[in-house]
């Protein structure tokens, strides 16, 4: 082909994104009449870590899966905006309230100079997975240990229950043996780590994960990009990130269909013990927003603008 | 030049500055860096080489093995590992190659209470090592029992391999431990048996001990008794869920400190011995793992594997003709792929092939698991080789790599039995 | 010369101590959470630190393991070459060129140390900052490029390394 790029992502082609992934790849090929060629490097044999922005600015992949949100540092707004919009459950209203965001604020394209973005996620609600009992009061947290992103801790601290940062592959082993009691996940987690093997009890507690930006090119490789090819790219844009979510959606049913077959309890959360949790990611939230203020990011605006758009 | 050509070419000038004496960790490092330059660009080539030793600087599944190899240390100075393997000689050291019976045995009781082949072979090589050599078994058997049985760490549950397998693939992950579980006694008793038929070819490999009486025997198990104990903590506070299989090493080594302080055996000297010989043995397998790692990325960005892959997809063949190739990709580039490398590179493509021929995600992972395994103990990048040579300085590689070749042989044999009969891997799981 | 020796074997001595402690450390802190975790006390962040912990102690240890010249290399061929010299001369000359692939993961770590450091980049949960414990990685390996260089320089010379305890193709 006349232009080859090579692509790179954690995921593999059975996993939703990857699917989604691969489509993408296919779709590109045929809308530019073959003259984009995308070698794809799956399961992160290329790009493999947190630091994949990092990665695809320096020109590792020409196109890469990013995460922002797990990066150690830098990409403040894309990396710390997710903890905004605590205690939502309607994905695609959070991806719209998103987008308009970085319409109106060019902080966030500017911040991701190194690279042009292809495509956003958003997260569906991960909740409450439990060994032993599921999950009514927030009282019910009390004493309990459970596997979380570094986002919830402070929430479920203030609950008295302790989050621990475990990496993933220790987790199945620590909710197999008890170690842990139980771990903050989505639907999809029961099957694809087989977590409906270790946990009884899905308690619909919901945690935020935001929107992020989740596909780029590196800056260089798309400046080399004839421009009607730029335009295919930019054209499907929207279709990269409906697309991702819809297969994740799929993979959310499939998940909660498996936990179902493997016995697993569903229940409910009290929509105002929702909302009580939900003021717990409050104090956290204020605080980041300050720190991206003192860093002349107006995060405070961005935070109060979000919370005004889910709370209509 | 193209990619693959340019990675044939990092891979002949591997092979050629590591037989001109560069220690393999920084030929490794040196040639993955620089091809990984010329096929990407010199500023990725530098972002990848950083991202990549401080992952490997930062990862705790890795960072198990300085404490597992603490505690080994450990117990050589106390010396548990003599009075294991006296206990060993005296049931069943009459017998021909009966100490590296023992050393098979011990391992895969070992890798019960730890998820990592690396970790396992690096204890073992520290135990078991010098005690066969004081039994004058030959070097090779020796080292090769040692890389063979620490293949068991990740056969038997829990295992760190079966968990990264059943994340890539969706597959249940309590299945994939239960599955491992009768290949691993299989596989036992196969490396047994091989054990048995090199010493009657050559006697002298591991020769018989003298002979005791049934009340020597029973004595000798007074001395076990700490091992015993030690063993069970670990395993019982997996089990019962005090700790995790990462969290085992640190536990393993202040039981072992314990050990030495209740036998009289930890003086300040001993102690500080110790000490600092796990800070030599860590530098020198995280010297090899950190090339490693920087080579893997080099290999990777090649596309040699990628061209395997689809040749294998487009080749048309019989499920089984595919399963066989299949196999025979994983054993040519387990000689210079580390495994997990291996795994994430061809899963995402092999997996959903095999599953649509027909054959069950959870025997592949079995196969795969095996795969990757023979792939730490094959010529010529063979960490687990490279492991025992950091814990058994003056042993020559070449010593270590013809020991472990019998047991490959093993191994094809073995992977063959588990193709052949599938419900050796599914009898289990589907329990 | 002489002097050069002492004083690159004292300094890996020194940070021979420090590798040590970070790996006590390790044992300790992981010991200290499962205890803790046993009797109901929360101690978040174990993760984190343990992270930060294994920096000095796997980069020191590579420094620590060069100066004690313990470095896994194949030397079937090379032991065919009679003329001791000349067989120095090429360990030598190996070491050195190998050096290079340490000066570029030094290169790398310095350039992220500073990068991330300027970033302000903080241990989760803990708040520690991680930018010296990058630097210190960056200082093991230039450290480790040294002790190397230094090794590769006194085999071109024909000297002996001192703690070299190899023992060619030996065979019980
Ligand atoms: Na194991
Ligand atoms: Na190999």
């Amino acid at each position: 082909a006349e232009i080859e790029l090579t692509f790179s992502t954690t995921y593999t082609p059975t996993h939703p994104y990857g699917r989604a992934d691969e489509e993408w790849i296919k779709r590109i090929h045929e809308q530019t009449d073959g003259r984009v060629n995308i070698t794809a490097f799956w399961g992160g044999s290329l790009i493999n870590s947190r630091e994949g922005i990092d990665e695809l600015n320096a020109g590792v992949a020409d196109i890469s899966y990013i995460a922002p949100i797990y990066a150690s540092s830098g990409y403040d707004l894309s990396r710390l905006t997710p903890q905004f919009f605590y205690g939502y459950d309607d994905a695609l209203e959070v991806l719209e309230v998103y987008k308009k965001l970085w319409d109106e604020y060019p902080q966030f394209a500017e911040e991701l100079e190194g690279a042009k973005v292809l495509g956003y996620n958003v997260g569906t609600p991960m909740h409450l997975m439990l060994r032993d009992k599921a999950l009514n009061q927030l009282a019910d947290l009390q004493g309990l240990r459970i596997r979380s992103a570094v986002d919830f801790i402070g929430a479920l601290t203030a609950h008295g229950a302790e989050g621990v940062t475990m990496p993933m592959t220790d987790t199945y082993p620590s909710l197999q043996r008890g170690v842990l009691d139980g771990v903050i996940a989505p639907y999809e987690a029961l099957k694809s780590l087989s977590f409906a093997e270790v946990v009884k009890y899905y308690s619909e507690l919901p945690h935020s994960r935001g929107a992020y930006p989740s596909r780029a090119i590196n800056a260089n490789a798309w400046a080399k990009l004839p421009e009607d090819i730029q335009k295919v790219f930019e054209d499907n844009i929207d279709w990269w990130t409906k697309a991702t979510f819809d297969y994740a959606q799929e993979s959310e049913d499939a998940g909660r269909e498996y936990g179902v077959q493997h016995g697993v309890q569903f229940n409910a959360v009290d929509p105002a013990v929702i909302a009580e949790y939900a003021k717990a990611f409050e104090p956290a939230a204020r605080e980041t927003a300050k720190q991206l203020d003192a860093k002349g990011i107006p995060g405070t605006e961005i935070h109060d603008k979000i919370r005004a758009a889910l709370n209509k | 030049m193209t990619s693959v050509t340019i990675g044939f070419a990092g891979l002949a000038l591997l092979f050629t500055v590591i037989a001109l004496g560069m220690p393999i960790g920084f030929a490794m490092g040196l040639i993955g860096f620089g091809g990984f330059a010329l096929l990407v660009s010199f500023d990725a080539a530098i972002v990848r080489i950083g991202v990549t030793t401080y992952n490997l600087a930062t990862n705790l599944a890795i960072g198990t093995i300085p404490l597992f190899l603490f505690m080994a240390h450990l117990l050589f100075a106390a010396g548990l590992g003599k009075d294991m393997y006296d206990f060993a000689a005296k049931w069943v050291g009459r017998r021909r190659g009966g100490l590296a019976m023992a050393t098979i045995g011990a391992s895969a009781g070992f890798s019960s209470v730890n998820a990592s082949s690396l970790a396992t072979t690096a204890t073992m090589g520290l135990v078991a090592l010098p005690e066969m050599r004081k039994h004058k078994y030959n070097l090779s058997l020796a080292s090769g029992s040692i890389v063979a049985g620490g293949g068991f760490g990740s056969l038997i549950p829990p295992s760190g391999m079966f968990i990264i397998y059943g994340i890539l693939t969706e597959t249940s992950i309590g299945k994939l431990f239960a599955a491992g579980i009768m290949p691993g006694i299989t596989l036992a008793i196969l490396y047994i048996a091989m054990i048995a038929i090199w010493c009657r070819i050559n006697p002298n490999a591991g020769p018989r001990g003298p002979k005791y009486s049934w009340s020597e025997k029973l004595r000798s198990f007074s001395k076990t008794g700490e091992v015993i104990a030690l063993f069970g903590l670990v395993m019982g506070g997996i089990v019962l869920g005090y700790f995790t299989p990462t969290e085992a090493g640190a536990i393993g080594a202040l039981g072992a400190i314990i050990i030495s302080a209740v036998r009289g055996r930890l003086t300040i000297a001993s102690f500080k011995d110790a000490i600092y010989a796990t800070l030599k043995t860590t530098g020198m397998i995280f010297g090899i793992l950190f090339g490693a790692m920087v080579f893997n990325s080099f290999v990777t960005a090649s596309t040699i594997p990628l061209h395997i892959v689809n040749m294998v997809t487009e080749s048309g063949l019989s499920p089984m003709g595919v399963m066989l190739l299949i196999l025979g990709v994983y054993f040519l580039l387990g000689m210079v792929l580390d495994a997990s490398a291996m795994m994430t590179l061809t899963i995402p493509l092999f997996f959903p092939l095999v599953t649509s021929l027909g054959f069950d995600a959870i025997l592949f992972g079995v196969l795969v698991v095996r795969m990757t395994e023979i792939a730490l103990i094959t010529p010529p990048v063979g960490m687990s080789i490279f492991i025992l040579s950091g814990v058994a300085k003056d042993v020559p590689l070449t010593t270590m790599f013809k020991g472990a070749l019998p047991f490959v042989c093993m191994d094809i044999i073995h992977v063959a039995l588990l193709l052949i009969f599938p419900a050796l891997s599914l009898w289990l799981p589907y329990l | 010369m002489q002097f050069i020796d002492t004083f690159l074997k004292r300094i890996c001595e020194a940070v021979g101590v420090v590798g040590v402690l970070a790996i006590l450390s390790l044992m300790a802190l992981t010991v200290v959470t499962v205890v803790f975790r046993a009797l109901h006390i929360a101690f978040p962040g174990t993760y984190s630190l343990s992270e930060l912990l294994l920096i000095p102690a796997v980069s020191l240890s590579l420094a620590y393991a060069a100066v004690k010249n313990e470095h896994t290399r194949v030397v079937l061929l090379v032991d065919r070459i009679k003329n001791q010299r000349i067989r120095s001369a090429l360990h030598g000359i190996m070491l050195m060129i190998g050096s290079l692939f340490w000066v570029a993961v030094a290169w790398a770590t310095l350039r992220e140390a500073i990068r991330k450091g300027a970033q302000g980049e903080l241990s989760p949960i803990i708040n520690v900052p991680v930018a010296p414990f990058r630097w210190a990685m960056a200082a093991a390996m230039i450290l480790l490029i040294i002790v190397i260089l230094w090794q590769g320089y006194k085999l071109l010379r024909g000297m002996k390394l001192e703690e070299e305890n190899h023992t060619p193709e030996k065979q019980t």
